[in-house]
């Protein structure tokens, strides 16, 4: 796995990852798509079997039935995603704004109520154009029927190895 | 609902009326079950895709990926857009206050048994609220078949995981046998504790959509409408007519996707075939009306005030 410089959660069949940001590690907890889909791992976002500081950058595409809905849910995931990932990295939300798994207000709400030991998040939104495909890229629900996201969602993942780390230097 | 915003006040109302039912009656929440299945399926059937005219089952997946694309694209179907702005903090706060309200009901405060019916009722809530502020009272919303199952006492979880699912009732797949039904289950509790109550669905979505499209195709238009024995023909199935009128047509025409007359049902094609529908369901609605009143009217001889209320 070390092969892999970033890691893609609930993949399903897409290739998001491998398109943009390869060399990516397609990952589902969906084992029925081992038939039909490439994916390189099959696996749980909130266990995943990866060994810490292993990834520079996180992609969730159109997260459903995981994610930011819950503080706990949220609190999970973000605990494993930091673990996996390294120092200077960040994680890549696509999706829409009535996704209650990933909209950026609950995001952003999220990152304030939870804390994560020795790790710095910071927030940043950029909006989409529903209209068209984003990145002419199609993003599926997750029975496969076409969805235009509207929000690019990135969370810059700082570790604090010191103290006194300045947040200001991003 | 109503037509206004809701605020934190008014669902914690709601909330607040919500108890757990001391029995477990499959025909208290049968109904609004498939209801709310013919519901998310109006979406699946109405929105243009390509999906549509492919073969499609409730499962678990495709009830979560109809979920998602509904609360997605509502606007496709709805008269008014969804404002941007989601008052998502009024959900966070809905939801804990519905999870403390059904934990104060049970009996088993801390146990784990409790925790999925927990979860996935609050999850449901939440479905409905973030539809009903996107189109406030819209009659469109899928969750309001499924919400009257939490106001009828019931907290519940819909899963096609047959492991998971004969943990609460270890029969229900002898039972029913496998080839007509789909996998998607209901199990539901009340008040007490370690009783459950578990409907699988049967593969009646699946002869909806069928039935739909066949009149789509064949029927376009009250005047040229199927009768009910041509359905049943076109079906090749052993199912009564009553069946076929209560388990298919019936919540077609209650989901406004199909219309009928004395010959027969068609599809809603044209003006003339909504305007047929709608006087048709007027006439009843005015008979019932006439009924009504006079109940008001026995009420009064009898002595009994508010003969409506709770209702």
């Amino acid at each position: 796995m070390t092969f892999f410089k970033n890691i893609e959660l609930g993949a399903g069949c897409g290739n998001f990852g491998k398109l943009f940001f390869s060399p990516c590690c397609l990952t589902d907890k969906n084992k029925v798509l081992r038939i039909a889909c490439h994916l390189d791992c099959f696996c749980d976002a909130y266990e995943l079997p990866f060994t810490k500081n292993t990834f520079r950058t996180a992609i969730i595409c159109n997260p459903y039935g995981y994610g930011f809905s819950t503080r706990e849910e949220a609190e999970i995931l973000l605990n494993e995603l930091t673990r996996v990932l390294t120092d200077d990295s960040r994680i890549i939300i696509i999706g829409s704004s009535r996704n209650k798994y990933c909209t950026s207000k609950r995001i952003e709400k999220r990152i304030h109520q939870i804390s994560l030991q020795g790790i710095n998040i910071r927030f940043a939104v950029k909006d989409i154009d529903s209209a068209f495909p984003y990145m002419d890229y199609p993003f599926l629900t997750t029975d496969g029927r076409k969805t235009n996201p509207n929000k690019e969602i990135t969370l810059y993942v700082r570790k604090q190895f010191n103290t006194g780390y300045d947040q200001e230097n991003y | 609902m109503s037509e206004n915003n809701l605020t934190l006040a008014m669902i914690r109302k709601i909330i607040d009326r919500l108890f757990l039912s001391e029995r477990l009656r499959i025909s208290d929440y049968k109904e609004d079950f498939y209801s709310h299945l013919t519901s998310l399926l109006r979406f699946h059937l109405t929105v243009p895709d390509e999906q549509s005219h492919q073969e499609f089952q409730f499962n678990k997946n495709t009830y979560m990926g109809l979920e998602q694309f509904i609360l997605e694209n509502s606007d496709m179907v709805e008269e008014t857009k969804a404002p941007d702005d989601i008052d998502w903090d009024l959900a966070d706060d809905a939801k804990d206050i519905l999870k403390d309200k059904i934990k104060s009901l049970s009996e088993e405060k801390k146990s784990d048994d409790l925790k999925p019916f927990i979860e996935s009722s609050a999850n449901i809530f939440e479905n409905w609220l973030i539809y009903d502020l996107m189109h406030p009272g819209s009659v469109y919303n899928p969750w309001i078949p499924a919400i009257n199952i939490l106001q009828k006492g019931y907290v519940y979880f819909i899963s096609d995981d047959k492991d998971r699912v004969s943990q609460y009732q270890k029969k229900i797949y002898h039972k029913t046998g496998r080839d007509t039904h789909s996998n998607l289950a209901i199990v539901t509790r009340g008040s007490k504790k370690r009783k459950f109550s578990v409907v699988l669905a049967d593969n009646r979505h699946n002869l909806q959509i069928s039935v739909y499209q066949y009149l789509k195709e064949y029927a376009p238009g009250s005047d040229h409408v199927i009768s009910l024995g041509e359905i049943k023909d076109f079906l090749e199935t052993d199912m009564s007519r009553q069946t076929i009128r209560t388990k298919i047509t019936s919540p077609l025409k209650k989901a406004g996707l199909i219309g009928s007359n004395s010959k027969g049902f068609f599809y809603i094609a044209t003006p003339k075939d909504l305007k047929q529908c709608y006087t048709a369901h007027l006439e009843k609605v005015r008979r019932l009306q006439g009924t009504l009143k006079i109940y008001e009217k026995q009420a009064k001889v009898l002595g009994i005030r508010n003969l409506g209320e709770g209702f």
